[in-house]
């Protein structure tokens, strides 16, 4: 073959070609002609010539919007290759490729890409350190799920924190400016404190009373924290659901699996751009509880209820159907965390109770009061129980705290008998205690719930020849850094009421001493908190002063036998307090528990069933942590 | 936020029926109803990619994450890009007969067999799919990647990346302007391609997927490392307490130590199943580029038997397309064999009437020579 031949298209019989005229439009066939033209013989086709023989060939024809291939590309695509149907179709329809519209995709892929969030505006606004698996975990929710997740953390691990995180730096950034966080009526306050003080973020609180003196506090700018139990109640929901936000947190979120429920009824109603749920249990007894909560982060994303049963059955079980496809598909709406995975070592709690018998004064003032709060508390009005119960309480503490409640209630005969007990056995088995921990090197936090006790520990422990640091709430902020700063520094004790229990972090003591105990052991669990951990390296000891045949006494063997409380970790009370009951006022069920009692008897016998409450729900928890760990993938990111 | 998103953004809306217009730092736009109730923006809206801007102005910031920017993205990733397109018939004059001939023999290995020219050149449009796809890489961390392919429109063979490159860089053709006259087009195999463009994304993503596995071994081993010390620690704990506790309590403690050593059986595997990077290929580009080439019937003959095959030089790229077995499509040499052409694999089967597969193209038996 020469050159010369090179191009000749004397239309071989043994080749099938098809040379159809193009109706126009197309430069190609054009410059088809001069560039052929240019290497040899000029190019001749026959409009619709068909030589029969081997190889297929096309036709182009003008088409609506462009030039169809003939014969026509198959519309229909095999079920393997369903991801390029609306792209072939395009083609198929003989659609040319629109420059502009191939920039517009580029332009999308570089934004679909680049989700944002490399880095945290908000870690230099932050007052604390996050620790890795939480910014993974913020990161997580905002870049690969667009702000919708279920954070399911084990436990302790910091969802809070993660949740944090994440409201910050929309807030920060601007995208969420109207962010709604509901909580357990038992958390508001805690949630309140760490968004202020580990975020510097603020928060209005529903209710309070700057809240009530806001014109409009629902349609307001700004992040509004509030507990669940409030807002599901009219004319809150209604308000809240009419309102638009930016970011709505639910945090215990497993309390609004149930769709029938008041509590999902309204974060179903809520209208929000974003959405975290924060649950350590997402599955509870029915693997629907998780389709719920997707429902929500994700309408549609795990199909229709039937489908979801179909697939994966209903029963929470290790043998799930398709476990793995579930899973896989989890990890696209959940982050979860467990312990053994991150890098937050926890030391053990060590325990020790000293049961402390009064000497005779004090037993008798103590029997004096409980007759006395039995005595007024039938027909008393709330506001008259409250200051019985606190009574009974300050009973527990010390004579000295009493002694000034006493008086305020025109209490005076047993006033003065709580004035002649000038010291108690719990006060010097305390001493003991600290001589013994000072002199091998530790630093020791005793906790008290009231101020007065706190005066009265002050003296004896300053008559003993020790120094201690005091810290409470009616300190200015400087006066209580100075007490912290002392504590660390060269006082190796820190006497301190509740004030201290809320916020400040001593990660240098390992020794903690209640000397009187809360009925409610949320609080007991916050004192702890403080000490025991993330950042505390050695194991925690933590000492109880019980007063023999006291209330307190009779509440604390109960929470120890029943849920061993000092063997739970971090954030697992919770988890047990609210199976009991939503939003358990664990303080007033213990105080009508026993003014409803006629003795101590009858009082135990309440508590021991209340316990097997306690034990109850705390099986329920452990069976449902279980289940969770079984079914869920760890998902870090 | 780069002004590169905001300038896709304004794009989008003024595609989908917005005008705008830019005032310094900020544009102000007007969103047609459509817009308005899909991104939930007011029919005026002030925008801006600058942070201070929108501080100080009130203009709505599209920051990264905002979910009108990736609204508008999901909408037009729905949407994809695809279409035919011409490539430009190249200035430099094409190869002669004599020299395209001489490139086969040296180009394409036939074993057995010599390569003869059975007519002469066409000049045609060979039909090319360009496939991009979104690929991601989900494991311990997910990656977002794009992978692109580029295959024979007729069997599915995908294309060097010397060749691509090339392709990539070829001028389309002018719009039109002028009435053409006649084009012959080798007809695409749209599924064939397809398969072939989705085989050779998947081959790749495994590839990619298998590097980042390696990567991430190191982190894993320390994850594995710290839950095995975390159990451990945790199971002595628990033996420990089972030594002092009361014996009633002593079945609890056990019940707990073996579910303990059940989770670190569970974790561990999980720590394991990490190292498996999963990925997805989503298309968002599909073009059908009818790139001009030049068709040459070729007779493979080994002795007095000739096997007709086609040859397809691309003269943008300057080197033939892909050839492949014309029996089962893969890209393996071809081999004359004493009864057919085709691949190793393929002759090495017995030639079963009933279950032959149909040739592919470019390839077929032709009537025996004399």
């Amino acid at each position: 073959m020469s050159d010369a031949q090179l191009g000749c298209v004397p239309h071989r019989p043994a080749l099938a070609v098809l040379l159809s005229a193009l109706g126009g439009g197309l430069e190609a066939s054009g410059e088809f002609q001069e560039a052929a033209s240019r290497f040899g013989v000029p190019v001749e086709l026959t409009p619709g010539a068909v030589p029969a023989g081997v190889g297929p060939w096309a036709a182009l024809r003008p088409a609506a919007g462009g030039l169809a291939l003939e014969p026509a590309l198959p519309r229909a695509l095999p079920a393997d290759l369903a991801g390029f149907a609306g792209l072939a179709r395009a083609v198929c329809a003989g659609q040319p490729v629109e420059a502009r519209a191939s920039q517009l995709v580029d332009g999308a892929l570089a934004v679909w890409m680049r989700p944002g969030f490399e880095t945290f505006v908000s870690l230099p606004q932050l007052r604390f350190q996050p620790y890795p698996h939480q910014l993974r975990a913020a990161a997580t929710v905002l870049r690969r799920m667009r702000g919708r997740a279920l954070l399911a953390d084990e436990v302790g691990l910091g969802k809070t924190i993660e949740a944090g995180l994440v409201l910050s730096e929309l807030f920060l950034r601007r995208l969420a400016g109207r962010c709604l966080i509901l909580v357990p009526a038992g958390l508001v306050q805690q949630w309140a404190e760490e968004l202020d003080r580990k975020f510097g973020l603020p928060v209005a609180v529903q209710g309070s009373a700057a809240w009530e003196r806001a014109a409009q506090p629902w349609s307001a700018p700004g992040i509004v924290l509030a507990s669940l139990a409030a807002v599901r109640r009219a004319p809150n929901a209604e308000r809240a659901a009419q309102a638009e936000w930016d970011l709505v947190v639910i945090d215990e979120a497993h309390r609004v699996k149930n769709p029938q429920s008041a509590s999902a009824r309204l974060v179903k109603a809520l209208r929000s751009r974003y959405l975290l749920l924060l649950t350590a249990t997402p599955v509870e007894n029915r693997l629907e509880d998780l389709f719920q909560l997707v429902q929500l982060v994700r309408p549609g994303y795990l199909g229709t209820p039937a489908e979801f049963r179909r697939r994966h059955g209903s029963v929470a079980r290790t043998d799930v159907r398709d476990a793995a496809g579930l899973q896989q598909r989890m990890r696209e709406v959940m982050v979860r965390h467990r312990r053994s995975e991150v890098e937050v070592m926890l030391p053990r709690r060590l325990a020790e109770t000293l049961r402390v018998t009064p000497e005779p004064d004090e037993a008798a003032l103590y029997a004096a009061v409980v007759a006395e709060v039995r005595r007024c508390a039938s027909g008393a009005s709330p506001q008259e129980r409250v200051g019985l119960r606190a009574l009974q309480r300050l009973a527990g503490s010390s004579p000295r705290a009493l002694h000034g409640a006493l008086e305020r209630s025109g209490r005076t005969a047993l006033a003065r008998q709580a004035a002649a007990v000038s010291d108690t056995r719990k006060a010097q088995v305390l001493i003991e205690l600290l001589q013994r921990h000072v002199a091998s090197g530790d630093k020791v936090a005793v906790f008290t719930g009231f101020r007065d006790t706190l005066s009265f520990l002050a003296e004896r422990v300053e008559a003993a020849g020790l120094a201690a640091a005091c810290y409470h709430g009616a300190l200015s902020r400087r006066e209580k850094d100075a007490a912290i700063a002392s504590f660390q520094g060269d006082r190796p004790i820190l006497l301190t009421t509740e004030a201290a229990g809320e916020g400040r972090n001593l990660q240098f003591c390992h020794v903690l001493c209640n000397f009187d105990l809360p009925w409610n052991p949320m609080q007991i669990e916050q004192r702890l908190g403080r000490v025991h951990r993330i950042g505390q390296t050695e194991d925690v000891l933590v000492s109880s002063l019980v007063g023999r045949g006291t209330v307190e006494e009779r509440v604390f063997s109960v929470l120890e036998a029943k849920i061993h409380l000092f063997e739970l970790v971090v954030g697992e009370l919770d988890m047990i307090l609210g199976r009991v009951e939503d939003d358990l006022d664990f303080e007033s069920f213990i105080f009508d528990a026993f003014t409803a009692s006629a003795d101590d008897t009858e009082f135990s016998r309440r508590l021991e069933q209340f316990g097997d409450q306690l034990a109850a729900a705390r099986a329920q928890y452990l069976e449902g942590r279980a289940r969770n760990d079984a079914l869920l993938p760890d998902l870090t990111s | 936020m780069s002004t590169a998103a905001l300038r896709f953004w304004l794009d989008y809306c003024e595609r989908a029926g917005a005008t705008f217009e830019q005032n310094g730092d900020q544009a102000l736009v007007l969103l047609p109803p459509e817009l308005q109730a899909a991104f939930g923006l007011p029919e005026e809206t002030a925008v801006t990619a600058d942070p201070d801007v929108a501080a100080e102005g009130g203009a709505l910031l599209l920051s990264p994450g905002h979910p009108a920017l990736e609204r508008a993205a999901a909408a037009v990733l729905a949407a994809g890009d695809a279409g035919h397109l011409f490539l430009a018939w190249p200035r430099p004059l094409p190869p002669s007969a004599t020299t395209l001939l001489a490139r086969a023999r040296e180009r394409l290995e036939v074993e057995h067999g010599r390569i003869d020219a059975a007519g002469e050149a066409l000049a045609v449009f060979l039909p090319l799919v360009r496939v991009l796809a979104l690929a991601t890489y989900a494991a311990d961390q997910q990656f977002q990647e794009l992978e692109e392919v580029w295959a024979d429109g007729r069997t599915g063979a995908a294309l060097p990346p010397d060749a691509v490159r090339s392709l990539a860089a070829a001028a389309p053709a002018e719009p039109a302007g002028r009435p053409g006259r006649a084009v012959p087009v080798l007809a695409p195999q749209l599924e064939a391609a397809l398969r072939g463009a989705q085989a050779a994304l998947d081959a790749r993503a495994v590839t990619r997927g298998t590097e980042l596995a390696r990567e991430a071994q190191g982190a894993l081993r320390g994850e594995a490392e710290r839950a095995e010390a975390y159990y451990a620690e945790l199971l002595t704990s628990l033996a420990r307490r089972r030594e002092s506790a009361a014996p009633e309590r002593q079945p609890l403690l056990d019940a707990q130590a073996a579910a303990t050593r059940s989770e670190r059986a569970r974790r561990l595997a999980e720590i394991s199943a990490k190292a498996q990077v999963r990925h997805e290929l989503r298309p968002v580009r599909l073009h059908l580029v009818l790139v001009p080439a030049l068709h040459l019937p070729v007779d493979i003959r080994r002795g007095e038997r000739r096997y007709a095959h086609d040859l397809v030089w691309l003269l943008p790229v300057g080197a033939f397309a892909p050839v492949v077995c014309p029996h089962c499509g893969g890209a393996a040499p071809l081999v004359a064999g004493r009864e057919r052409l085709g691949c190793r694999t393929c002759l090495a089967r017995p030639i079963s009437p009933g279950t032959a597969a149909p040739p592919h193209p470019g390839g077929g038996m032709r009537s025996p020579g004399p």
